[in-house]
C-alpha cells in the first residue's frame, strides 16, 4: 500500500512531537511504501536535521509554514477579474465560517460555511496557483473585518481591531500554504491509498484535500488532541484577547471538519477520545491504540522473578510541581513511622532549562524537615551529604530518602531503578499518559499510583489506585503492599502480563496495520488508468498476475537500511520554502549495499 | 525518555506556562467547596477567576482546568457530568464586556482582560477601605504568582504606572504587544546606518560637478565616468538600505535572461527620463548623445562661445536631485512609521485609510517642497538654476522618482515601473516625432510639441510627461499604500500560534 503520511512540526525532523514514533511506525510497518508530506513549523526544526531515512519511505516532501510571504514565481498572472472574485468570495466565506457562531448559539451552518470556503479555495488554488501577495492579505483583511462585524459573529472576535486583522490574516496565509503545493498531483497524494495524519490541525489538511480531490481515506491519530494543545500553549502567549479567539475559532472549525472527514480517528486514552468526541467526532469512527514502550529492554527484569527490596518504594520521573513529590514524602513520613525499615528513592531526570531543579530543592528541604536524624545534625557535620547523595548503605547513614539522577551512579538507568524496588509509586496530579508506570508494570512491579490522567486505564486491576493529594491514602496503599509479598508479586505478574498485551510496540503496530487494512477494505476500488483502454473497457493483462499476490512481488530485496549517523541525516533544504524536495531511499539504500 | 512512544504529558506543557503550584493547591478546594454548599462553582470561579476572563471559549477553560489537576471526578463534587460542562458553567459566568479597551488590555495599560483601568476600585492605585474586596486582592495578589493565569503587568497595586503609560503611547501589532520603536524602524533599517548612505549620491554629484569646472581634456572625461560610476553606485546603496529598499515580494520570475532585462528595466527608464529632463530645455537639439559627449570634453575657453549643451542649470538639477535623495528617504521614512502607528491607533480599514491618505500626500508634498528648496539652493551657489519649466519639471520628475520608489518600497514595484515606462515612452515618442518632422513632407508630426513648447516654452514636454505620470502614481499611491495590508509587519510566524 502507498501510504501518504502527513506529519506537521514533527517526523522526518528529527527535533518534534511524535517523530520517533512516526520513525517507529515507518520502520515497523515497512511492508507499505510510505510518502512523507511534512509541514516544517520552525526554523531551528529544520536547522536540527532529520532523521536516517527509513527504508519504507519513497518519498519526503517537505513545505516551510514560518517563511515570510511571497509572490512565487509566475504566481498571480492567471488571476484575471474572474479568479479574484471567486478567491475573494471564498475568502469570505472561510472568514463567515471562522467567524460565524457555533450551533450552541444556533449559528448552526457555520462549520458548512468554513468547509465551503476551504473547500472553493483548494480548488481555486489547485488551478490556478497562489494569488499575488496584495491581493491575498488585503482580500483576507478585508474578508475578516466584514465578518466580525457582520451579525451573528461569535462572541469574542466582535473587538478585533485591524491589528488583529492583521495578525490573523498573516497566520492565514501560512496555515492555508499547504492548499498551495503541488502535492495534489496524480504522482503525489493522488497516487496514495491512504492519508495517515499523525497529529491534527495543519497536518490534517492535505488529507482533506486528498479525499475531496481523489477519495483517498483519511487516517487521523491524536495522541495529542491538538485543539487542547493550541489552547495551552496560547493561553500563556502574549496575544490580544479577539486574535486568540479567532485562532481558537480556525482551529475549532478545521478540527470539527477533519473528525468529520476522517475515515477512522484514533486516540491513546480515553481522556484524548473525550476530547475527540467533544469537538465533533463520530464515537463509531474512534479507536483507542495505545502507545507503545519497548517491551525487550524490561524483559531481564521482568523475568527474574526477583521481587527486589522488599522495604523499599521508588519513584521515577521529573521532578515537577505536577507531580505532587511533596505530598509523596509526607505519605511516605506516614509509612516510615508504621514501618521504619521503609526505604523511598526518588530517581529524577537531571533538571533541563524548562524544569528547573529549584523544585527539587524544595522537596530536599521537605525531606530533610520530615525526617530529622539525631545522629547526624548537619548543623554540627557540614560535611555530611544530606537528603539524596549516594545510594543507600553506602556508608552513609540510612536516610530513609534518597534523591538520585538518572545517569549517576547509583541509578544509571531507570529500569534498574525499577528493579531495586519492591513498589513502584506514582504520586502525580497531572498526568497525561503515565510511561513511567507502565515501564513500572513491564518491570513486573506492583504500582501504588493516583487516580489521574490515564492512569486506570494503564493500571486496569493490576494496581492499587488512591485519589490525588491525598498522603494518607497513599500511606495506607504502601504500607498495604510493603506488609503483604504474595500480594505485590500477585499484582506485579498480573501488571506485566497487562502491560505486555496493551502497551508494546508490537500491539501499537499491529493495530495500525489492522486499520489499514480496515480502511483498504472499505475504500472503493479505483480503477488503474493503464488497466482500461480509452472507452473504458478493461484491457485484458495489463497488470500481470502477480500483481495480484498478497505481499511485495516487485523483489525489493530485505536488507539492512544503511547505517546513517543521527547527526548526517539527509541534509534540510535551504530551500524548502514551497519545495518539494524528493528524496528516493533507494539510492541511499543501494550504496549502503554496494559497501556491504 | 526516548522510547516511551508519543505520550502527550499536560504535566509537561504546562510547565511550559508557568509553575502550576497555584492551580494545584487551589484544585484541592472543590471538596471544601461543595461542602459549603449553596453555590460550590462560585469559590472556584473566584480562584480562576484571571483564567476564566482571558478565555475565549469553554474549551479553553477545560484544557487550563484539566492542566491544574481538574478531573471530571472533581467535576463530579461541582455537580457537573464532566470538565467539560463545569468549563461551561464558568464561562457563562465569567462577567464580561464588549468594551475595546477590554479587547487589548495592554494597550490601556491594565494588563488583564476582564477589567479596565477606570472604574474598578482594583486597578486604582488608591487602597481600598472596604473590607469586602480584601480577600479578593489578596487572593489575587497571590495568584500574581502564576503567569499563565494573568499577565504580570501591574504593579501589586494594581495600578498601570509607568509602563502603562508607555504602552498607551506606543503602538501595538496584531499581537497586543506594544512594538518597541527598533521594531517599527526594524524593516526601514536603523537610520543610523541608512541615514549617512543617502547623503552620498549628493556629494558624488557635487565633487564631479566641482571636478568638472576645475580639469580639461580626457581628465574632465574621465572624472565625469568616474563621478557617473561613483553616483550610481551611492544612489543603489541608498535603495538597498534603509526606507527605500524594495519589498521583498517584489521577485521576479522567468529565466535568468528575463530576470536580469527586468532588473534593469526600471533604471534604464530612470536614466531616460532624467536624460529628457537635462536635454529637453535645450532649443532645437539634435539627438542627445553627441551633446552630451561635446558637453563632456568641450572647452568653451578656447572657442569663446560657451558650447553648453545641455538646458539651463542642468547641473544645478542634477545635483539637487542627488541630494534630494536624502529628503527622500527621511520622507519615506516618516510615511511607514506614521502608518504603522495609525495601524495600531486605528480600529477599522476604513479609519485607517482616512487617516493613511493625507499622511501620504503630506509625505509627497513635504518632499516637493523639499526638493524645490534644494533646487533654489543649488541654482544660487552653482550660478545657473533651473527656471520656469525646467523647475517644474525637475520637481515633476524628481516627485515621480520619489513615488515610484516609494510604491517600490511597499512591494508595488509593477505599478511604478509602469509609470515610469509610461512616462519613457510618451517622451520617446515626443523625441522621435520631432526628429521625423526634419523628414520633408512630416513636418506636421512635430506639430503638438512645438506648439505646446511655443506656448508654455521649452521644456514643456517634459513637464507635461513627467507630471502627468506622477499624478497618475500619486493617485494609485493614494488606492494602494492607504491599504492596512502594505503596511503590516512581517513578525516572524507565531509558532505557539500552531502555525
Amino acid at each position: 500500500m502507498r501510504i501518504g503520511l502527513l506529519t506537521e512540526g514533527g517526523y522526518p525532523y528529527a527535533k518534534g512531537e511524535s517523530a520517533l514514533w512516526c520513525d517507529r511506525l515507518v520502520r515497523g510497518l515497512a511492508q507499505h511504501e510510505y510518502d512523507v508530506y511534512a509541514l516544517g513549523r520552525t526554523p531551528r526544526q529544520e536547522r536540527a536535521g532529520r532523521l536516517p531515512a527509513a527504508p519504507a519511505v519513497r518519498s519526503v516532501r517537505t513545505m516551510a509554514l514560518w517563511t515570510p510571504a511571497e509572490d512565487g514565481p509566475g504566481n498571480g498572472r492567471s488571476y484575471g477579474r474572474r479568479e479574484r472574485r471567486r478567491y475573494v468570495g471564498c475568502l469570505a466565506e472561510l472568514a463567515a465560517g471562522v467567524c460565524g457562531d457555533g450551533p450552541e448559539h444556533g449559528g448552526a451552518d457555520a462549520g458548512n460555511t468554513f468547509a465551503t470556503g476551504l473547500y472553493g479555495l483548494a480548488d481555486l488554488l489547485r488551478a490556478h496557483g497562489a494569488p499575488p501577495a496584495a491581493l491575498r492579505s488585503e482580500a483576507a483583511v478585508r474578508a475578516l473585518e466584514a465578518a466580525c462585524r457582520a451579525p451573528g459573529a461569535r462572541r469574542g472576535v466582535r473587538q478585533a481591531t485591524l491589528r488583529d486583522h492583521l495578525a490573523f490574516s498573516d497566520w492565514l496565509e501560512r496555515a492555508l500554504r499547504p492548499l498551495v503545493p503541488d502535492w495534489y498531483g496524480p504522482d503525489a497524494l493522488g497516487a496514495a491509498d491512504l492519508c495517515h495524519a499523525v497529529s491534527g490541525g495543519l497536518a490534517a489538511l492535505p488529507g482533506l484535500l486528498a479525499k475531496r480531490f481523489f477519495g483517498v481515506p483519511l487516517l487521523l491519530t491524536e495522541y495529542g488532541v491538538h485543539i487542547r494543545s493550541h489552547y495551552l500553549t496560547t493561553a500563556g502567549a502574549p496575544l490580544s484577547a479577539p486574535l486568540r479567539a479567532l485562532l481558537a475559532a480556525f482551529h475549532g472549525r478545521l478540527a470539527t471538519e477533519v473528525y468529520r472527514q476522517a475515515a477512522v480517528i484514533t486516540h491513546g486514552n480515553a481522556h484524548a477520545r473525550r476530547w475527540q468526541q467533544r469537538c465533533g467526532a463520530d464515537p463509531v469512527r474512534l479507536r483507542t491504540i495505545h502507545p507503545g514502550l519497548d517491551a525487550h529492554r524490561f524483559a531481564a527484569v521482568g523475568e527474574a522473578g526477583d521481587t527486589g527490596d522488599p522495604y523499599t518504594l521508588v519513584w521515577v520521573g521529573r521532578a515537577e510541581p505536577a507531580k505532587d513529590l511533596v505530598g509523596l514524602l509526607h505519605a511516605f513520613a506516614a509509612v516510615h513511622r508504621e514501618e521504619p525499615r521503609a526505604r523511598l528513592r526518588i530517581v529524577h531526570a537531571p533538571p533541563s532549562p524548562r524544569e528547573p531543579a529549584d523544585y527539587l530543592a524544595h522537596c530536599r528541604t521537605t525531606a530533610t524537615r520530615l525526617f530529622p536524624t539525631r545522629l547526624f545534625p548537619t548543623r554540627l557535620f557540614p560535611t555530611w551529604p544530606g537528603p539524596g547523595t549516594g545510594p543507600m548503605g553506602q556508608g552513609a547513614p540510612a536516610f530513609p530518602v534518597t534523591f538520585e539522577e538518572v545517569g549517576g551512579p547509583s541509578a544509571p538507568d531507570r529500569t534498574g531503578a525499577y528493579a531495586d524496588g519492591a513498589v513502584t509509586v506514582l504520586s502525580s496530579v497531572v498526568e497525561g499518559f503515565p510511561a513511567g508506570l507502565v515501564e513500572a508494570m513491564l518491570c513486573g512491579r506492583a504500582t501504588v499510583s493516583t487516580d489521574v490522567g490515564a492512569v486506570v486505564e494503564v493500571v486496569g486491576g493490576t494496581g492499587l489506585v488512591v485519589p490525588p493529594r491525598n498522603p494518607q491514602a497513599l500511606a495506607a496503599a504502601c504500607l498495604a503492599l510493603l506488609r503483604d509479598p504474595a500480594r505485590r508479586a500477585r499484582l506485579g505478574a498480573a501488571a506485566r502480563a497487562r502491560a505486555l498485551e496493551l502497551f508494546t510496540v508490537e500491539q501499537n503496530l499491529s493495530a495500525f496495520h489492522g486499520l489499514y487494512l480496515e480502511l483498504m477494505s472499505r475504500a472503493p476500488v479505483r480503477r488503474d488508468r493503464d488497466g482500461t483502454a480509452a472507452d473504458g473497457t478493461p484491457l485484458p493483462f495489463a497488470h500481470p498476475a502477480e500483481a495480484y499476490l498478497p505481499g511485495r512481488w516487485t523483489g525489493r530485496l530485505d536488507r539492512a537500511p544503511a547505517p546513517v549517523p543521527a547527526g548526517l541525516g539527509p541534509p534540510v533544504g535551504a530551500g524548502a520554502t514551497s519545495g518539494t524536495r524528493p528524496h528516493r531511499d533507494t539510492d541511499s539504500g543501494g550504496i549502503g549495499s554496494g559497501d556491504a | 525518555m526516548p522510547d516511551s512512544g508519543p505520550h502527550h504529558d499536560p504535566a509537561r506543557e504546562e510547565a511550559a506556562d508557568g509553575p502550576p503550584a497555584e492551580g494545584l493547591r487551589s484544585a484541592a478546594a472543590p471538596v471544601l467547596a461543595a461542602r459549603q454548599g449553596g453555590d460550590p462553582v462560585k469559590a472556584l470561579l473566584h480562584r480562576h477567576r484571571a483564567l476564566c476572563e482571558r478565555a475565549v471559549d469553554p474549551l479553553e477553560i477545560a484544557a487550563a482546568l484539566e492542566a491544574h489537576g481538574v478531573t471530571d471526578r472533581i467535576a463530579a463534587s461541582f455537580r457537573h457530568r464532566d470538565v467539560f460542562s463545569l468549563a461551561e458553567e464558568l464561562y457563562a459566568r465569567t462577567p464580561r464586556s464588549d468594551d475595546e479597551h477590554l479587547a487589548h488590555p495592554r494597550a490601556t495599560g491594565t494588563g488583564h482582560p476582564g477589567r479596565g483601568s477606570d472604574g474598578d476600585p482594583h486597578t486604582s492605585s488608591r487602597p481600598v477601605p472596604g473590607t469586602g474586596t480584601r480577600p479578593l486582592r489578596s487572593d489575587r495578589a497571590r495568584e500574581g504568582a502564576q503567569p499563565a493565569d494573568r499577565p504580570p503587568v501591574r504593579g501589586p497595586h494594581g495600578s498601570a504606572g509607568p509602563r502603562g503609560a508607555a504602552a498607551e503611547r506606543a503602538p501595538e501589532d496584531g499581537t497586543g504587544r506594544p512594538v518597541p520603536a527598533e521594531e517599527i524602524a526594524r524593516r526601514a533599517g536603523r537610520p543610523l546606518v541608512w541615514a549617512p548612505l543617502t547623503l552620498l549620491p549628493g556629494a558624488a554629484v557635487g565633487l564631479t560637478l566641482a571636478g568638472l569646472a576645475a580639469t580639461t581634456g580626457p581628465a574632465r572625461f574621465a572624472v565625469g565616468a568616474a563621478g557617473t560610476v561613483a553616483a550610481a553606485g551611492a544612489l543603489a546603496g541608498c535603495l538597498r538600505h534603509g526606507p527605500l529598499r524594495a519589498a521583498r515580494r517584489t521577485r521576479a520570475a522567468g529565466p535568468a535572461l528575463v530576470r536580469a532585462l527586468s532588473a534593469v528595466r526600471t533604471p534604464l527608464w530612470c536614466i531616460v527620463l532624467l536624460g529628457c529632463l537635462l536635454l529637453d530645455a535645450v532649443p532645437d537639439h539634435d539627438l542627445g548623445l553627441t551633446w552630451s559627449l561635446a558637453a563632456l570634453t568641450a572647452e568653451p575657453d578656447r572657442t569663446g562661445v560657451p558650447l553648453h549643451p545641455l538646458s539651463v542649470g542642468a547641473p544645478a538639477t542634477l545635483l539637487a536631485l542627488a541630494l534630494a535623495v536624502a529628503p527622500a528617504a527621511w520622507c519615506a521614512h516618516l510615511f511607514s512609521v506614521r502608518a504603522r502607528r495609525g495601524l495600531a491607533a486605528s480600529r477599522r480599514l476604513a479609519d485607517f485609510a482616512a487617516g493613511a491618505r493625507p499622511l501620504l500626500l503630506g509625505a509627497v508634498a513635504l518632499f516637493t517642497v523639499l526638493l524645490a528648496a534644494l533646487t533654489a539652493t543649488t541654482g544660487t551657489v552653482l550660478g545657473d538654476g533651473p527656471r520656469g519649466a525646467a523647475l517644474i519639471g525637475c520637481l515633476a520628475l524628481g516627485t515621480l522618482f520619489f513615488l515610484a520608489r516609494l510604491l517600490t518600497a511597499h512591494g508595488f514595484a509593477r505599478t511604478a515601473g509602469s509609470a515610469l515606462f509610461a512616462a519613457c515612452a510618451a517622451w520617446t515618442l515626443a523625441l522621435a516625432a520631432e526628429q521625423a518632422a526634419r523628414v520633408p513632407g512630416l513636418g506636421r508630426l512635430d506639430a503638438p510639441r512645438r506648439a505646446l513648447a511655443d506656448l508654455c516654452g521649452p521644456g514643456a514636454v517634459t513637464v507635461l510627461v513627467c507630471g502627468a505620470a506622477a499624478l497618475a502614481l500619486l493617485v494609485r499611491a493614494c488606492a494602494l499604500l492607504t491599504r492596512a495590508s502594505t503596511h503590516a509587519v512581517d513578525w516572524p510566524a507565531p509558532a505557539h500560534a500552531g502555525g
